[in-house]
């Protein structure tokens, strides 16, 4: 075994004085275990969800408690969770998933606001917060506080009344869980309370931003959806697989990547210790490629907002 | 290794440059999985086409460092196929 592994990972006589790992069919071996890998796993996750999967934790009331604790450590009012925003929310994350878009528009130029009315909320101002591949509330919440668009959205004391929708599926070529928050204050309550404020309150639409207010005597004459019963309303997403498909991906590729490294510099250093002359010298460019690999997977995350 | 980054500086840093733009795209944008694919192919192309040159001007390009080199780019891609899948 030690002397396999010698063989495998040093360059000596045995291997041609290059590790056996770094062998053309070592590598092209690599290559194909990786693609068949990642069919081999996609098949696993669909068939045995329980085994292989996404890992998430994300409640509509944690995201409550947490945006309220958030509201009121600024010196805002909690907001109440209104189930027409929660429908709204339930119906854009099925557009979405349907129609395979990340935006706060739907291709066709839907906007959020068509979900909103079409729950049959009658808003003052409504306002969209997205977020995908988090997999629990308190990311969710804390990525969206960092933002400052997203955090205007929150604190904004134009809000009275907030909804969530969280879902999994396929976004964009990705499983992933999707969380939906609406927030909305409704004209009723809103000219009730203080009737000249809303008179003179100026239509603010910031596009590609994630607040957006409008004035509800300003309201289009968008087509409402055909909406179904809430029976898509989800209230929270709790998947606990045996094994995390992100992290059981990454941890493999990293294992691997690192691996390899490790191999090519010690190669780079025996080599010219042992002035060894080969055909290929230049490991240090293998080095490089394989490091960016190496770092861009140690950055790159699941997790997005919009 | 001191020897030959000092002869080879101008191609490495042109190569970690071009890399790193491309890394830093992979690991920061929140575009879709197929947009990212495809700039890690090109990445790797990039890689290839490097390397194939860097030795041409280096008069000691042969099928062998060719085979090399794809071998190595279709790693990279095999990787990030693997990750983003």
């Amino acid at each position: 075994m030690r002397d396999f592994l010698h063989h495998l990972l040093f360059p000596r006589e045995s291997n041609n004085h290059k590790a056996r790992i770094l062998h053309h069919k070592s590598i092209l071996l690599l290559v194909v275990l990786f693609f068949l890998g990642t069919f081999f796993l996609s098949g696993l996750e669909q068939k045995y969800p329980q085994v292989l999967g996404i890992n998430a934790n994300i409640s509509s009331e944690e995201l409550l408690l947490l945006t309220n604790q958030k509201r009121q450590e600024n010196g805002l009012q909690p907001l109440i969770m209104n189930q027409q925003l929660s429908i709204a929310a339930s119906h854009k994350a099925q557009d979405m998933f349907l129609k395979n878009y990340w935006a706060h528009n739907a291709p066709e130029g839907t906007t959020p606001w068509v979900f909103v009315k079409g729950a049959g909320y009658e808003y003052l101002y409504a306002g969209e917060n997205l977020a995908r591949g988090f997999t629990n509330s308190a990311d969710v919440i804390s990525a969206w506080m960092n933002s400052p668009g997203h955090r205007d959205n929150m604190l904004s004391p134009n809000y009275k009344e907030i909804g969530f929708a969280i879902q999994t599926g396929t976004l964009t070529g990705d499983d992933t869980v999707l969380v939906v928050e609406m927030l909305g204050s409704q004209s009723k309550i809103e000219i009730a309370q203080d009737v000249s404020s809303a008179k003179d309150t100026v239509p603010a639409v910031q596009e590609g931003k994630a607040q957006i207010a409008e004035q509800q005597e300003k309201k289009s004459e968008e087509q409402r959806p055909l909406l179904a019963p809430s029976r898509y309303f989800v209230a929270s997403v709790q998947t606990e697989p045996l094994i995390d498909t992100w992290s059981f991906s990454k941890t493999i590729a990293l294992g691997v990547l690192f691996i390899l490294l490790v191999v090519l510099i010690l190669d780079i250093i025996i080599i010219e210790k042992k002035k060894i002359v080969r055909v290929f010298t230049h490991n240090l460019d293998h080095v490089i490629f394989l490091g960016i690999i190496l770092i861009i997977i140690l950055i790159i995350g699941k997790e997005a907002i919009l | 290794m001191t020897k030959i980054l000092q002869k080879h500086a101008k191609y490495y840093v042109s190569l970690l440059i071009a890399l790193s733009l491309g890394g830093v795209f992979l690991a920061f944008s929140s575009a879709e999985n197929d947009m990212k694919m495809m700039v890690a192919m090109i990445m790797a192309f990039f890689y290839v086409v490097w390397g194939i040159i860097h030795h041409y001007l280096e008069h000691d390009v042969n099928a062998k460092i060719v085979i090399e080199y794809v071998l190595i780019g279709a790693l990279g891609i095999s990787i990030i196929f693997f990750l983003l899948r």
